[in-house]
């Protein structure tokens, strides 16, 4: 294929696919959260608009995914925002808990 | 992981476009007829004469009570009953459905449906067809797959057309330009520029149809995290969501109860509406205490108006939730999933909603063949990949070959024995092994012939069609014409339609064969002897 990368394996592909397909979930699902729990509005409603978002959230990061230069700092800023972004939902639940 | 953005997006829209794209183009096709599949069922069940535009007020109220007591008398035990009293056009017929009693062991039942003769109360006599709705059912549900299998391949294939269609507008240089540029029989440049002008004229359509796709998942748990991580995984609560987009549950009593006449609570219902057309009833749990009994409208989303009640009591349990609902993305989702079914489509906007649902089919289609044709060498002896090969023969077999699969569903319709053993099961395997057949007949002849001869034959398929129905019932085009009857005339002159551009495509095909061959032979022995 033309004007891909030297270096680009099989192997490279398949990690980008994997990245794109469970990165990009985690990390549509994870900004889905933080809106739930962050927005002034009620839970039901928060609920359904983080799901309607999770589809084009997931797409954006897919396109991240294939058009990022390297692998390795794509992968680390992807896994790590959905991570800190987990983490932040889940300390906003407790808060709203206690 | 190209040198620039655009050249990674054309990589993206390529990949998740190919991957796929016989499976998309099946759901394009089914989920397309699926905005005539009343018309189909109308079609597909000859002996029983429409009803449609006859059914209104006291005519209702009496199919109503047909329909209460011949459930009452077949099915009085079902976990739920339906009724479509002859009113809409989604149901044309007065027709009974039921779910019948859960097994021992748990297992679901199939659910059941059949047509009264509104004259009469009793089951009309129509052969046993799945008909339209079967084929339309099979666009998510993919058929042979068991349970939810089939949503969840359907919605990620949807997923993967969402990206295609995402990263196909960003991978465009000129998309206005394009859409103005058609170069016709430039070979790989006219498949890019049909691509291209099927895509862009449409693009608000299939980003429609394929986002509202997405959101038909939404009562599927596709997105769990955001559903159970947003009610901190409390399941009591989650049952809260499915309670607001169901509506509230009623728990069976366990208890005989008697059920009121429901034409009463019908019009009990209707009497507040503007639009006192009825679209369906359901009732839950007959035959207990707790029954509830749901009369649905007509209208589209908020517009359509609910009322359900307690069965035996006639208490007044929910109403009309989609309007009070304050949740403007609840209202999005809703306007969607009816966006989606268009349902609310009168004559013109359901040809439109056809014609763009086709015009989607062929770019999926004109998508993949381009791929194949890019690849095109220009030496005729050069060798393929086995990549390539396989996706040229699952081009003809899918895109030529499930439409004669469909064709062959029709077919079987009217030419298997009406008392054959399991009708309805035959006719789609009759589809299936047609296309199985397809799969076959492509992977044993060469790429031109496969797609001369599968164009042929699904011009047979087609033009015949017609024929065959004329031969075998007395709704053949001449009577139908006759009587203005344009629903059953409709689909025989869409048939024709079909099987005239099917074999306009096939003659343009086997003459520019014919064309190529006498030039290409010389051109290659000079290669070849340049080369050796």
């Amino acid at each position: 294929m033309s004007g891909l990368k030297s270096g680009r394996t099989r192997w490279h592909i398949t990690a980008r696919v994997a990245l794109a397909t469970i990165g990009g979930y985690l990390f549509a699902n994870a900004i889905a959260l933080v809106l739930v729990f962050s927005l002034p509005i009620d839970r039901l409603h928060g609920v359904v608009l983080g799901t309607l978002l999770t589809f084009p959230i997931w797409v954006g990061a897919v396109m991240w995914v294939f058009s990022a230069e390297r692998l390795l700092p794509v992968t680390c800023k992807l896994l790590g925002s959905s991570v800190l972004m987990l983490g932040a939902s889940a300390s906003l639940y407790l808060l709203e808990a206690n | 992981m190209f040198s620039s953005f655009r050249q990674s997006m054309t990589w993206l829209h390529t990949w998740s476009g190919l991957s796929l794209c016989w499976l998309l183009y099946f759901m394009f096709v089914t989920g397309t007829l699926g905005y005539f599949d009343s018309e189909i069922d109308l079609w597909m069940t000859p002996e029983v004469p429409s009803q449609f535009g006859k059914g209104s007020g006291s005519t209702t109220l009496t199919n109503i009570t047909l329909a209460q007591s011949k459930l009452e008398e077949i099915a009085p035990d079902a976990q739920r009953w339906f009724i479509s009293p002859e009113a809409a056009r989604e149901t044309p017929r007065l027709t009974i459905g039921w779910l019948p009693k859960a097994g021992e062991d748990g297992t679901q039942p199939q659910f059941q449906n059949r047509i009264l003769d509104p004259a009469t109360g009793e089951f009309a006599t129509a052969r046993e067809t799945g008909g339209g709705q079967l084929l339309y059912r099979m666009h998510y549900l993919l058929h042979y797959l068991p349970g939810r299998m089939g949503y969840w391949i359907a919605t990620f294939a949807t997923m993967l057309m969402f990206i295609g269609l995402i990263s196909g507008v960003i991978a465009h240089k000129k998309i206005f330009k394009d859409f103005f540029t058609f170069r016709w029989a430039r070979g790989q440049r006219s498949w890019l520029d049909a691509h291209n002008l099927l895509s862009v004229s449409t693009l608000p359509f299939q980003l429609m149809i394929t986002y509202s796709g997405l959101v038909f998942t939404l009562g599927l748990f596709w997105m769990p995290f955001v559903v159970l991580g947003g009610y901190g995984f409390d399941m009591q609560r989650v049952a809260g969501l499915q309670d607001v987009l169901r509506g509230p549950v009623v728990e069976r009593a366990e208890a005989p109860g008697t059920l009121l006449p429901l034409a009463e609570l019908t019009q009990t219902a209707i009497e507040t509406w503007d639009d006192k057309s009825l679209r369906i009833l359901i009732v839950e749990s007959p035959g207990d205490e707790n029954a509830t009994v749901t009369v649905q409208g007509a209208g589209v989303g908020r517009n359509r108006p609910t009322a359900k009640y307690m069965g035996v009591s006639g208490e007044l349990v929910d109403e009309s939730r989609e309007i009070s609902l304050p949740n403007g993305a609840l209202h999005f989702a809703l306007a969607s999933v009816d966006l989606h079914e268009g349902i609310f489509a009168g004559p013109f906007l359901r040809w439109l909603y056809f014609l763009a649902g086709t015009m989607g089919a062929a770019m999926v289609a004109t998508g993949a063949i381009y791929w194949v044709e890019s690849r095109r060498k220009k030496d005729v002896s050069a060798t393929y990949s086995r990549g390539h090969r396989f996706v040229r023969k699952m081009n003809v077999a899918t895109i030529a070959g499930l439409l004669v699969a469909i064709g062959v569903y029709f077919w079987a319709n009217r030419l298997l024995p009406i008392d054959f053993e399991g009708r309805e099961q035959w006719e789609v395997h009759c589809m299936f092994l047609a296309w199985l057949g397809c799969f076959a007949h492509a992977s044993l002849r060469s790429h031109e012939q496969a797609w001369i001869e599968q164009l042929h034959l699904l011009a047979a398929t087609f033009v015949l069609l017609p024929v065959v129905n004329g031969l075998t019932t007395d709704m053949g085009l001449v009577h139908t014409i006759g009587r203005g009857d344009w629903t059953i005339a409709g689909f025989d002159l869409t048939a024709l339609a079909t099987g005239a551009l099917a074999f306009a495509a096939a003659r343009h095909l086997a003459h520019k064969g014919e064309e190529q061959r006498p030039i290409e032979t010389p051109i290659t022995l000079t290669e070849h002897t340049a080369g050796s």
